[in-house]
């Protein structure tokens, strides 16, 4: 799932991170590929734990 | 055999049979340190002065017959993720730049009381995140086998050390290997105790629920006294176990009948290297011609640790070092003019602050932590890696059943080049694949040397016990040791007889 440049931006202020455009720019691709990387548990289920 | 290729055990011998003082171990270690540590750059801190001191101070008592503790008089470096009262404590971290903490960690007291001469503090990733060392907001610490390779992370510096026989032990911290997989980069042996097994009051915390102190050091024996010293209950820690300390320097020796080892066959496919694997498969007829049956077990949910390790620890690393705000710590921006937000000029000084004061990856950590426990992302992310982690326990809960120790590699490949992975953090994370679940399920583990790849570096072999268990660990690690002769050779670099 990609994640949108807004939504960084959200993350950034949640965060108490001010990011530049270049961070922000890389941080939008690198955690957008973490992300999807982590989205594999969702082929678990986990409904009895 | 000069006095820095001699084990700590060995070192302790001749200290107590008066053959040698502790000044003269200190200055050894001192003397490799001058001479090796530019081009290695283990330590951030050298306390010099300090630790000749407290050498003197450790000759004088056991000159008068005085008790000297199970360490009296050896060196021992600290990962400087652990707090000593009123010494610089960086994490590797501009964040903490000129940071004296007002305590010592519970494991430097415990150090301390057994007459350990604290000889200086060692380079990391910043804040404990990372697996190469690359990550220090001052330098990288260079692998000794090859010094334009990675030694590990992020107890990269404490590994290296050792390795270059500049400290005979030292203390790392292991949330997700970063003990283990460093040990087995420089050759060494690194252990991750038991969740609860050593207190963490006093370690800078990552992720409360994973992180570990643990010994490295060149011997396994060597590593089992280490750990006998700093383990313990500690009312301080609340998630340290109330449980007594086993003897395990006097037990490591003893070997183990009718050993069962289990290998994981998640573990020996793809992304494992040839010769890792041949050193991983040598390693168990090792073992077989010892008397151990080794038995094909699998841990199913393994392809999923990386996964859920790569979100339960930035969760709980956004909420740990939510505290870096320039208000409680040391480090806040000057940027007067940056302070304006539209949040505020505190949220503006927060900001900032933290931005000036975190590297990319802790950032990226934290970035990513605070998305998955976010309102509407907390429950996909959060609690669901949660309940796999729970299924992760429960697969070596069942494992156990079967085995006495799991075996395998403890890392996919041999040290990588300075700057290989650094533009590419998820490859940088699956290096973590073997080792993440020990901190994940709570069990320990430990890497020994067990071979060298075609060109000279080392392979580390990973043993993994039920929690509680590293007496067994240590006395299975113990059995490979002496069967074998990985440990004695040394990096090209360190002078003296290989």
């Amino acid at each position: 799932m990609s994640l949108t440049r807004e939504e960084i931006e959200k993350v950034a202020l949640l965060a108490r991170l001010r990011l530049s455009p270049d961070e922000l720019e890389t941080m939008t691709v690198q955690l957008s590929q973490i992300v999807e990387y982590v989205e594999q548990l969702s082929e678990l289920d986990t409904e009895s734990v | 055999m000069s006095i820095i290729h001699m084990s700590a055990t060995e070192l302790l011998a001749l200290l107590d049979a008066a053959e040698l003082t502790s000044v003269e171990v200190v200055l050894a270690f001192l003397d490799q340190i001058e001479s090796h540590d530019a081009e290695i750059k283990a330590f951030i801190h050298v306390h010099t002065d300090a630790a000749v001191a407290r050498a003197e101070e450790i000759d004088g008592r056991r000159a008068a017959g005085q008790p000297v503790g199970k360490l009296g008089g050896l060196p021992v470096a600290v990962k400087d993720v652990v707090c000593i009262r009123d010494e610089l404590t960086t994490c590797a971290s501009r964040m903490l730049e000129g940071f004296r903490p007002p305590y010592d960690a519970t494991v430097v007291e415990k150090l301390r009381a057994a007459g350990a001469v604290l000889l200086g503090k060692t380079n990391m990733d910043e804040f404990a995140m990372g697996g190469s060392c690359e990550n220090s907001a001052f330098f990288p610490t260079h692998n000794p086998w090859d010094t334009e390779r990675i030694p590990g992370g992020s107890s990269g510096g404490a590994a290296a050390c050792v390795a270059a026989r500049m400290a005979p032990l030292s203390i790392g911290s292991d949330t997700g290997g970063s003990i283990r997989q460093p040990a087995g980069a420089c050759g060494v042996v690194g252990m991750k105790p038991t969740y609860g097994r050593v207190s963490r009051y006093g370690l800078v915390a990552f992720a409360s629920s994973l992180d570990q102190i643990g010994p490295l050091a060149a011997t396994v024996e060597d590593a089992a006294l280490l750990l006998e010293v700093i383990a313990g209950p500690d009312p301080r820690d609340s998630t340290s176990i109330d449980q007594g300390v086993p003897a395990f320097s006097a037990a490591v020796a003893r070997p183990l009948e009718g050993l069962r080892l289990g290998l994981v066959r998640e573990h020996f496919g793809e992304g494992l290297d040839g010769e890792v694997e041949a050193a991983v498969r040598e390693a168990i007829r090792v073992y077989e011609a010892l008397g151990a049956t080794i038995k094909d077990i699998s841990l199913p949910h393994s392809k999923y640790a990386i996964a859920t390790y790569y979100i339960i620890a930035p969760c709980e690393a956004s909420s740990n070092l939510a505290r870096y705000d320039g208000a409680h710590y040391g480090y806040r921006t000057n940027l007067k003019e940056m302070r304006e937000d539209p949040g505020g000029s505190l949220v503006g000084m927060y900001r900032q602050t933290r931005a000036e004061g975190f590297g990319a990856e802790v950032k990226r950590r934290v970035m990513l932590g605070t998305y998955a426990l976010s309102a509407g992302y907390y429950d996909a992310y959060y609690l669901k890696a949660l309940k796999v982690r729970r299924l992760i326990a429960q697969d070596y809960i069942d494992a156990f059943k079967d085995v006495d120790l799991i075996l395998g590699p403890v890392s996919p490949t041999p040290a990588f080049k300075i700057g290989d992975k650094i533009n590419d953090p998820l490859s940088m994370y699956l290096v973590d694949l073997y080792t993440v679940s020990a901190n994940l399920a709570g069990v320990a583990g430990i890497s020994v040397p067990c071979g060298f790849s075609s060109g000279g570096l080392p392979i580390g072999l990973q043993l993994q016990s039920p929690p509680l268990e590293e007496e067994r660990l240590l006395r299975a690690a113990y059995m490979f040791q002496q069967a074998t002769d990985w440990y004695r050779r040394r990096p090209p670099c360190v002078d003296g007889p290989n």
